[in-house]
């Protein structure tokens, strides 16, 4: 925008201003432009900004409306429109600050939203992982009863051999005089049977006990692995 | 510049640069002598020489230059007992502040 341009849009924004008053003011932007030299015209245009804005100022200077505003290096600004430097440095720190105050909840901000997610995702998958969790631990149940019937039907199948053994011996020891033949080979077989069954038993005792210990030191060490855990937490 | 010019103390310092001209002086000299003190844009001066001129501390009145008539502004009778006034009160709150820039007098 050249001078003459910028003169013309001016007049043009000065639309509400008395003839008076534009004509001041005309006369007082071209004389400026006149005493700067034609080298500084652009330079200065630039500075004045657009004629809108310039025309703006001019009415302000119009209305008395100085007193509410303030002058800067930056030029007038209206009721603490603008800041100057030192303000803007100022509010950036206070702001700087305040951000460094909002640092912890800000950074706790996600953990909340994990939580959130989480206890979403609970209540969304808990129609399926319910009974998943439910089956899973029936069927753990289920196995270890079955195993261990297994292991009960196995001892008392080993004690029937022990009392079977124990039987043929005592029949074997009655019919010694009657049939010593026959006696013996009961009483033979009877001690034999009479030993199975004992080691059969021991085995299944000893298998039975075994397990069950194992089994009772797993469920208790599950159970306090989260107090454990607490614990460990709480000393760290 | 850090500190803030406000309308009183730059209304001071635009009486101060035109009364130093006996003959009265021009807008574009104005602002160039202020700019020597506070750094204001080259449109800032208008609406406060317009305001001087209207509360009778300023007076214009043109005369040819280079061919064309420019618009001179001085200062007025009232616009020196303003200044008066204004340098007055200038000191008195220059003296403060430097009081408490240099060791805190208290009064």
């Amino acid at each position: 925008m050249n001078r003459m341009e910028f003169m013309q849009a001016l007049e043009g924004a000065l639309y509400d201003v008395s003839s008076e008053e534009k004509e001041a003011a005309l006369q007082y932007y071209n004389d400026y432009l006149d005493d700067a030299g034609p080298e500084c015209e652009q330079s200065i245009l630039r500075e004045w900004g657009s004629p809108w804005k310039l025309a703006e100022s001019i009415r302000s200077g119009m209305n008395g409306r100085l007193e509410e505003g303030e002058f800067t290096e930056t030029g007038f600004s209206a009721g603490g429109e603008k800041q100057c430097p030192a303000q803007k440095h100022a509010s950036f720190q206070e702001q700087e600050k305040a951000q460094a105050r909002q640092g912890k909840p800000a950074k706790s901000m996600p953990n909340v939203w994990k939580w959130i997610a989480i206890a979403l995702l609970c209540l969304i998958l808990a129609p399926v992982c319910i009974p998943v969790v439910i089956t899973i631990v029936i069927l753990m149940i289920a196995l270890l009863a079955v195993v261990f019937a297994v292991v009960v039907a196995l001892l008392a199948a080993g004690f029937a051999v022990l009392l079977c053994g124990l039987a043929a011996v005592m029949l074997g020891i009655g019919r010694i005089f009657t049939a010593p033949a026959g006696a013996a080979v009961l009483f033979g077989g009877g001690l034999l049977l009479t030993v199975a069954g004992a080691l059969l038993t021991l085995l299944f005792g000893w298998l039975l006990l075994k397990g069950g210990a194992v089994l009772f030191r797993g469920a208790v060490s599950l159970c306090r692995k989260p107090i454990h855990k607490n614990r460990r937490g709480n000393q760290g | 510049m850090v500190f803030n010019t406000g309308a009183a103390l730059l209304d001071a310092i635009v009486l101060a640069v035109v009364s130093r001209e006996a003959q009265g002086t021009y807008g574009y000299k104005i602002t160039q002598e202020v700019r020597g003190a506070i750094e204001i844009s080259e449109s800032t001066l208008y609406p406060v020489l317009r305001r001087l001129q209207k509360d009778e501390c300023l007076e214009v009145y043109d005369r040819e230059h280079g061919g064309r008539n420019r618009r001179y502004y001085k200062i007025t009778e009232k616009g020196r007992l303003q200044l008066n006034l204004y340098e007055g009160e200038w000191s008195l709150y220059a003296a403060k502040i430097t009081g408490i820039f240099q060791g805190g007098i208290r009064k």
